[in-house]
């Protein structure tokens, strides 16, 4: 005998913790393993299941005039005018001598039948929205596949938008995820394994990857990290990166999150595994370098003089954005002799009036600069409009007209600011934003010497940091001149003929070799 | 067993605990040691060094006036800067010796000395013809002085000219600092001057300074010649028209150097100079020293008053020839001055001597003082007309067609 909290805990795969209090308020029913032949027997068990649940729907009916059948289904689940068309409609009228399930199943015109053998397939199927048809004298049910809810269309992903190049985003739903990735790699290479984690969501969890470029050790370790994962709910990718990544402890983002199935389909094109959630529309990449959370997709489909001088562009800006304010303080406190004379005579006399030291005046500009964009990206569009005017306007240009900060030190903030929001991944911008403090702190205490400890600190734990065994800092550190094409430099795609992360035995060729060696024979007569 | 594992807990803790505060202890208890916000800074833009008539050194400093509230409490030591255009005042100390002066020299300032910035160190005549060498020692110890600051030997004394605020440039500093790069002879930095005065020769060349006054309504600094230091101390100047041989065998020629030739009465040919290079090669035959100088030029004509057509080629050859021998005359000149008058070997033919032939070198340094007016110099000079101009001969001269 086996309570209904056993089925329970079976389906939420929980520990002793939770099926203890689950079996508390449901143990007094009592059902068998698997579904009884006795049709008000099923219901009965389903419907205690289902008590309180006011979107369960419990549809009885009699087929053909002679046979009892219930159809179980979420209601904002499914498609209701598909149920009444394809099944209940031919079901109601049917003229069979036998009302056997196989009979059933014949009668339905509807593509994705599955059989349902226990209560607990029956759950796991009407919670992912497939109505359940439970049938008189029949130890099994049918479930069909017309789920349908509502969701968002496919837009433009907002947080990474290009000029160029395709529009398309992720959404929140997997399956049109899955179906977006499989548009831009049709080949039947294109693996898509699921698996579903969270003992209260059950969230689809898919891990895609290009069977032949990604190494099979990489496709292993992914599935081994997720294996265990045991929480109650999984509401977004980061759950699971934070839960699988080799470093949760570093402030640098060992996978890379994207809204966009084009840069998706890239690095799966590069040997890289994707992960997809339910519910998300952000999706995880692994491995990654610290080089792709400093490129973006425009780099590709701009030509490669562009991608490349942009690419300089955003490494020269992410070391102003980590060390602008910090070089300044020390100079400014420390290292006065090390600018030209004309430089400090202005830099001085703009700091004559200023009350505070230069390292306070950097901290209060740098952090009323954090909230502003803080505030400015939690309201809505309109307000935060406002915010930006009254922060730009009012805050920095009030704050040098009272003396309170000088004019150089909010240009350098400025600058910072907009060198932070110029690298493409909105994670990596915020790590070095929040590394900042410490090395202003370092400056305004040692100067250079602080400076240069920082980035010694900095530059260490990412050299010790790994993204599922590749080294954060691969392909300057450890070198590797193969690869260095993609970081240097955007090399042009003629070029650009092999995996960078593939392992040693497998085909390197990306593309024909005979399109780059041949071009210049003249040969070819087409 | 579960106290055993408390215990290491609590181990653990604390270990994070002491890894956590020794950092923030080590920064925060070094207090920003050795900071000083630049606006508690006096920055000394140029930095005067003259020698009184009691025998003591009076340093004068320039310093860069950030707050105008200094004018007005300026006049208490000494004379300061006009306050009208004033953005800089000085300051004058005294002290038996550089080091004395400067350390009296924070006694007299509300703001902490910084030398960081002096971009001009000018000594007064006096002063030069005493001897440099205490004061470079000074000067060239502390690590804060820049090195690549310019040195300037005043004709008057160092606190005039550093009191003057040339009405152009923001301050004097600037405006010899200026003038030295656009001047047709590269200055004298702090670091050139050390390595002259210690090196072989001990023999070393300082650009001098005066002052116009007449014509003007602010009187300015100029450069007029070279200083000419030997063993420490200033020796001789000469005006400037007089240094063309010098700074060919200096090397220091620069661009825009206009050379001008009389070929005819009152009939004038003046070139420019494009690029400048000469390289000293020694040799040493049978203990006879010899040097040759080696000049390779570029000019272009920027101005033809007689009767030659330069669009001709024999013309050309013509003036090249009568330029390197203008030039030839120059260097000789220089060679003598150097050889016979002052016997100073101000073209650091010691060190080109020493490179080439560091055994003999070693042999015979110490007699360098007599070898070196007996150096025989072989003078091969080469001048090329780059461009001759848009015009040939002169077109708009009467007579000509």
């Amino acid at each position: 005998m086996i309570t209904v909290s056993h089925i329970l805990s079976r389906l939420l795969r929980s520990g002793q913790r939770r099926s203890a209090q689950a079996e508390q308020s449901i143990h007094h029913l009592q059902v068998q393993a698997d579904l009884s032949e006795e049709l008000h027997v099923n219901v009965e068990l389903l419907r205690n299941i289902y008590a309180d649940c006011s979107d369960i729907i419990f549809h009885e009916f009699v087929i053909g005039g002679r046979t009892r059948a219930v159809l179980i289904y979420i209601d904002g689940l499914i498609n209701v005018e598909e149920i009444d068309r394809h099944v209940l409609a031919p079901l109601q009228r049917d003229n069979l001598d036998e009302h056997s399930l196989s009979n059933i199943r014949r009668t339905i015109p509807v593509t994705s039948i599955t059989t349902v053998k226990t209560p607990v397939d029956a759950i796991e199927a009407i919670s992912n929205g497939r109505p359940v048809l439970l049938v008189e004298k029949e130890p099994q049910g049918l479930s069909f596949g017309l789920s349908e809810w509502e969701k968002r269309a496919i837009e433009e992903p907002t947080s990474e938008s290009v000029l160029k190049g395709p529009r398309e985003g992720f959404i929140e739903s997997i399956r049109t995820n899955t179906a977006l990735l499989r548009r831009k790699v049709r080949s039947p290479n294109l693996k898509i394994r699921m698996i579903r984690k969270g003992n209260y969501t059950r969230t689809s969890i898919a891990i895609a990857y290009i069977d032949g470029i990604a190494s099979p050790a990489l496709v292993e370790e992914v599935m081994r990290r997720l294996q265990p994962i045991e929480i109650d709910g999984i509401l977004e990718s980061t759950y699971i990166e934070e839960l699988i990544e080799d470093n949760p402890f570093s402030l640098f983002p060992q996978m890379l999150a994207t809204e966009r199935p084009d840069v998706a389909a890239a690095y799966l094109l590069e040997g890289c595994v994707v992960l997809l959630v339910d519910g998300s529309p952000s999706v995880r990449i692994a491995p990654i370098t610290m080089y792709s959370l400093l490129q973006s997709p425009e780099d590709y489909y701009e030509r490669y003089f562009i991608g490349s001088a942009i690419r300089w562009l955003r490494y020269l800006f992410f070391a102003i954005s980590l060390l602008g304010p910090s070089l300044y303080v020390a100079i400014l406190t420390f290292h006065q002799e090390m600018i030209p004379t004309p430089l400090l005579l202005t830099m001085a006399r703009s700091r004559e009036q200023i009350p505070f030291p230069a390292l306070i005046e950097a901290l209060l500009m740098e952090t009323m600069f954090e909230a502003l964009r803080e505030a400015g990206a939690r309201l809505p569009k309109q307000i935060g409009s406002a915010v930006s005017i009254v922060g730009a306007l009012v805050i920095g240009q009030a704050a040098i007209s009272a003396g309170i900060v000088s004019s150089p030190m909010v240009m350098v903030v400025a600058i910072t600011g907009i060198a932070s929001f110029m690298s493409p991944r909105f994670n990596i911008g915020i790590t070095v934003r929040l590394l900042r403090f410490p090395m202003m702190f370092l400056a305004g205490f040692l100067g250079f010497l602080g400076v240069i400890l920082g980035i010694i600190i900095i530059l260490n734990h990412l050299l010790t940091l790994r993204s599922f065994g590749v080294p954060y800092l691969s392909p300057l550190a450890p070198m590797r001149n193969r690869d260095l094409k993609d970081v240097l430099i955007r090399v042009p795609t003629r070029m650009k003929a092999e995996y960078p992360h593939a392992p040693a035995d497998r085909n390197h060729e990306r593309q024909s070799s005979d399109l780059w060696s041949d071009s210049g024979n003249g040969d070819d007569s087409t | 067993m579960t106290r055993k594992v408390d215990a290491k807990l609590v181990i653990k803790r604390m270990k994070l605990a002491v890894r956590l505060i020794l950092p923030v202890a080590m920064l925060t208890l070094s207090g920003c040691w050795d900071s000083t916000e630049v606006n508690d800074l006096a920055i000394i833009t140029a930095v005067g060094i003259d020698r009184t008539e009691d025998q003591q050194l009076e340093l004068t400093v320039k310093i860069y006036l950030i707050s105008p509230s200094d004018i007005e409490g300026s006049n208490g030591m000494t004379g300061s800067g006009d306050t009208g255009s004033g953005q800089s005042v000085i300051r004058s100390v005294k002290g038996t010796s550089i080091a004395d002066a400067a350390s009296r020299l924070q006694q007299v300032l509300t703001r902490k000395v910084f030398w960081g910035q002096a971009e001009v160190f000018m000594f007064g005549a006096d002063m030069a013809r005493h001897g440099l060498d205490e004061v470079m020692d000074f000067l060239t110890r502390q690590p804060t002085i820049r090195e690549r600051a310019n040195v300037f030997i005043s004709e008057t004394s160092a606190k005039e000219v550093l009191a003057l605020n040339p009405p152009i440039e923001r301050s004097v500093s600037d405006a010899l600092r200026e003038m030295v790069n656009l001047q047709t002879c590269s200055g004298t930095s702090l670091m050139k001057l050390s390595q002259m005065m210690s090196g072989k020769s001990r023999a070393a060349i300082v650009p001098t300074v005066d002052i116009i006054e007449a014509d003007y309504e602010t009187p300015f600094p100029y450069i007029s010649g070279i200083a000419i230091v030997k063993n420490g101390a200033m020796i001789d100047q000469i005006r400037e028209e007089d240094t063309l041989g010098i700074m060919w065998l200096r090397d220091i020629i620069k661009p825009r150097k206009t050379i001008t030739l009389e070929p005819g009465k009152h009939q004038y040919i003046s070139v420019q100079l494009i690029r400048g290079h000469t390289s000293l090669i020694p040799s040493i035959e049978d203990d006879r020293w010899k040097i040759t100088v080696r000049s390779e030029s570029l000019v272009k004509i920027i101005e033809n008053t007689t009767d030659r057509d330069y669009s001709i080629p024999d013309h050309l050859d013509q003036l090249e020839a009568e330029l390197a021998d203008h030039i030839n005359r120059n260097i000789n000149q220089a060679i003598d001055l150097a050889q016979q008058k002052w016997k100073a070997d101000i073209y650091q033919f010691a060190d080109v001597f020493h490179r080439a032939y560091p055994k003999i070198w070693a042999r015979q340094k110490d007699r360098w003082e007599e070898l070196f007016p007996k150096v025989e110099v072989k003078l091969e000079t080469n001048v090329i007309i780059r461009r001759p101009g848009m015009t040939g001969k002169n077109i708009f001269k009467p007579g000509q067609r």
